[in-house]
């Protein structure tokens, strides 16, 4: 693996030349919270910026610290890999006969400053949308064209537990090139033909009298700021054991059933259907929609909602996340983000209510 | 399919829906508007295959006139936060009613003002409720194709916070601010919040909603969430009675 | 390699309708489709979106889908007829095996619609008869409108050990009145036979518990289950029960699979 030592000024005109390939997403201070957007200049990425969460609470300081002194930002890349709403085909009826027409539409992205665990979280959707008897075009036209520059994480908010739910720091999760910051340089780590390409695009030294400890002693200390642990051992088994808890009912009482945790969630990925036709009849136009297990309408047969209580959607979903998705494709569905918590109105918190219920 | 388009007490914004998509409905073979005052000065009131109804039922005169309308047509869509709910008028449900009146009009103004301005499935059955204030053109054609096929339409039914997400907008309780985004229908593209605004609920509370929860979080953040329900045009909406209020 | 989008729709032209009751049809349809015994096939229907539809039969290109016209999308086979184009995409989900049980007492429990699921099976019971001990095939419906394929039941009767039930018989029915599981009690049952079963959820349960007590495998016992399926390729999730993707996962599952999750109200 080739490695690098990059200055501050190095990594900008990396990030450009990135700019100038593909469509760039990177993090940037938008409505008062750091979020993925497109078009970003490199002076507009928010650094110095660090975000304070807790659960239901939100807001961002600077400090002068370090470049990469936030954490993942408040949306994920499933917004862009697989959109809220996608026009996927569209039907045309002359006279009784139908026309088909299929949409592929998809833009070449880069995205810059993606943390472990967002990575994680699409090698978890790869084996929903990819590993699948019927992959999805869409999703893997994307994902097959997308470069990724991964960022490793220097301090963890407290809703952060990434180290509980199996993520691996000496593992890429798919990324072109990784960065480390080491006292404000840069050692940019490339692990892709793709990634090579564009570093060798810049004049650069290559890293040799750098001590590689030095890297480990930044994710070593990164690790001393994950306060949030998870017990996950033997987790799948007990929550089975939990289904018919009194606790559900709890939290369906708390639970507003607002679907907030389900969409700012990197894994979640239920969509719904929809059709729109036009008023003269003639054309159907074909989407899929961000759904939520949330939604009354979701788990309907014959229009009788099977997860009628607030308690039985919210089961489903911590169930999901932390029992289900072992069985249906072997790793949990939450990866220790902690987006779900942040932006939980009525702070209900997936860790400690999963700690709650493996202890009852 | 004769449509039918009617106004009780409001403030004929809804309405505008269709001009929005006028030359769809024209161009339709299958749609013919044979009642519309705010259209057209050709009008047959006759039998209608669909009467979208808006505004409340304020008057005796409405009651009466309400029920004609049902009886005339095979399908009735509430259109809007008035005939939905009951609209802004609706406020004066929860003040003294000859207070108001009399700060408002002169002396016998209005004689058979009822107390109570009312949603019209008070006083009809109502088949399809299309929410908002206004209601928004999308869901009109919904309700026209769905009906053309058949079928069901498609009504939302999830919270407006679904909205905000797919969006990126923050959200805003968790930033600080009031907003009734959990317990309200989605359908007007998170409008407030996107100009960081809390929704204020004028398409109205989800059936079902868990009202309780989010009341207990306003009043820890000291807002006033019964407030802001009788500001949103929608409080006396029949899932609101009997939950937060009678 | 070029990726097959799995939302294409292939065409379909129907080749026969049967009105089977009040709100039941019967389609037989020529199509591209190869479908097995069990599964079943996404429809599409102009502006109404997609629903799943068991295959109730299949012989050499042309299948049999029987339809319960209540959903919206379903509502599209109150018009089709004859020689009519229809789209389609599938076939989809796991299916029976009835070999599993060969030499063995097989029993099929259908309720209501189910019997478009079990249908198929029966008539790969009846070709293979002589591989089973004894074959028997047990129909319960709550009135005797809701009764499906009644044309087919004297050649059934004849090959197999058939019968009907019914709930609230409004009309003149001469035969057995009552639920099904009154019928399961008539009938001598092997403690190793493998059974198969298609109808509503609360018919599965009392049917599986009954054969439970009477000492039958719950890992004998398949069962053909109904979700809000959409995608069918198991990525939208809608159909998810405890953790399986009925559309995928399913719809047949071996109930002892099952077990755990089936009685729980709301997973």
């Amino acid at each position: 693996m080739e490695r690098y030592i990059l200055t501050i000024d190095q990594l900008e005109e990396l990030y450009s030349i990135i700019k100038d390939e593909y469509k760039l997403i990177s993090p940037t201070l938008k409505d008062g919270v750091i979020q993925y957007s497109q078009n970003i200049d490199f002076k507009d990425l928010p650094f110095g910026y660090t975000q304070m969460e807790s659960a239901g609470f939100y807001t961002v300081k600077t400090t002068d610290d370090c470049y990469f002194s936030y954490i993942r930002p408040y949306n994920s890349l499933k917004q862009f890999l697989r959109p809220p709403k996608v026009n996927f085909m569209t039907v045309r009826r002359i006279d009784n006969n139908l026309t088909f027409e299929y949409h592929l539409k998809y833009e070449k992205y880069a995205f810059f400053d993606v943390r472990r665990c967002d990575l994680k979280a699409l090698y978890i959707l790869d084996k929903v949308f990819i590993e699948n008897k019927y992959p999805d075009i869409q999703y893997k036209t994307v994902r097959e064209n997308m470069f990724i520059v991964g960022v490793n994480c220097l301090k963890a908010s407290d809703v952060c537990f990434c180290e509980s739910m199996d993520i691996n720091f000496e593992e890429g999760y798919g990324a072109d090139i990784f960065i480390t910051e080491i006292d404000k340089n840069f050692l940019v780590e490339v692990l892709t033909e793709k990634g090579k390409n564009f570093l060798n695009k810049i004049k650069l030294k290559k890293q040799q009298s750098m001590n590689l400890n030095k890297k480990e002693e930044v994710i070593e200390k990164f690790k001393t700021t994950i306060k949030k642990k998870l017990n996950t051992e033997n987790l799948k088994d007990i929550l089975y054991s939990k289904i018919d808890s009194p606790y559900w009912e709890e939290l369906g009482k708390r639970c507003l059933s607002c679907t907030s945790c389900t969409q700012v969630c990197p894994t979640c990925f239920c969509f719904d259907i929809r059709e729109e036709n036009s008023l003269d009849m003639k054309v159907s136009e074909r989407y899929f929609v961000w759904d939520s297990c949330f939604n009354q309408t979701f788990a309907t047969v014959h229009k009788f909602n099977l997860r009628e209580k607030i308690s039985h959607r919210y089961r489903q979903w911590l169930m999901h996340k932390m029992a289900y998705w072992q069985d249906q494709f072997g790793t949990f569905g939450c990866i220790g983000c902690g987006r779900c918590i942040t932006w939980c109105p009525v702070k209900i918190d997936i860790q400690i209510e999963t700690q709650k219920l493996r202890d009852l | 399919m004769k449509i039918g388009v009617f106004k009780f007490s409001s403030c004929d914004g809804c309405q505008l829906a269709f001009f929005d998509i006028a030359p769809e409905i024209i161009n339709s073979e299958y749609i013919e508007i044979s009642y519309f005052l705010e259209a057209t000065s050709f009008n047959i009131y006759d039998r209608f295959d669909v009467a979208f109804v808006e505004g409340s039922i304020s008057t005796r005169e409405e009651e009466e006139r309400i029920k004609d309308i049902r009886d005339r047509s095979k399908i009735v869509v509430a259109i809007g936060a008035c005939a939905v709910s009951g609209g802004i008028q609706s406020a004066r449900n929860f003040g003294n009613f000859e207070e108001i009146y009399s700060f408002t009009y002169r002396e016998n103004y209005f004689k058979d003002i009822n107390p109570l301005s009312k949603p019209i499935s008070d006083f009809v059955s109502v088949d399809y409720t299309v929410r908002g204030c206004p209601v928004n053109a999308e869901e009109i054609i919904e309700i026209i194709t769905s009906l053309l096929l058949n079928k069901t339409p498609h009504i939302n039914e999830s919270p407006v916070c679904i909205e905000c997400k797919r969006k990126s907008i923050p959200c805003l309780l968790v930033m600080g601010s009031p907003c009734l985004g959990p317990i309200t229908v989605d359908g007007c593209g998170a409008l407030c919040p996107s100009l960081n605004r809390g929704c204020y609920g004028c398409f109205g509370p989800i059936k079902g909603a868990n009202f309780e929860s989010l009341r207990d979080l306003f009043k820890e953040r000291g807002f006033n969430f019964e407030e802001l329900i009788k500001t949103g045009f929608n409080a006396y909406n029949p899932y609101f009675r009997g939950v937060i209020w009678r | 390699m070029i990726l097959q989008n799995p939302y294409c729709l292939i065409n379909g032209k129907v080749i026969k309708v049967k009105r089977e009751n009040y709100n039941t049809v019967s389609v037989w349809i020529r199509s591209d489709i190869k479908p097995e015994n069990g599964q079943y096939v996404i429809f599409y229907g102009f502006g109404r979106g997609e629903a799943p539809i068991t295959v109730a039969s299949y012989n050499d290109g042309i299948s049999l889908h029987t339809i319960r016209i209540v959903g919206d999308v379903t509502g599209y086979f109150n018009r089709i007829s004859e020689g009519d184009d229809i789209y389609l995409r599938g076939p989809y989900g796991n299916s029976w095996d009835l070999m599993e049980f060969e030499g063995r007492q097989i029993i099929i429990i259908s309720g209501g619609l189910g019997i478009a699921a079990t249908r198929w099976l029966m008539e790969e019971a009846i070709q293979n008869r002589d591989r089973f001990k004894e074959v028997i095939s047990l129909y319960g419906v709550k009135s005797v409108d809701d009764l499906l394929y009644r044309e087919e039941y004297e050649n059934w009767s004849s090959k197999i050990r058939f019968s009907v039930i019914v709930q609230n018989p409004s009309e003149a029915w001469s035969k057995d009145v009552g639920l099904i599981t009154d019928l399961i009690e008539k009938v001598k049952i092997d403690k190793d036979c493998g059974v198969f079963i298609c109808g509503p959820d609360p018919m599965v349960k009392a049917v599986v518990n009954q054969l439970y007590n009477i000492g039958v495998d719950k890992s004998n016992i398949k069962v053909s289950l109904e979700r809000h399926m959409k995608c069918s390729v198991g990525t939208c999730g809608h159909c998810m029960f405890g953790p399986f993707f009925v559309c995928k996962d399913g719809p047949v599952f071996r109930f002892s699979d099952i077990d755990h999750f089936f009685d729980k109200k709301g997973v």
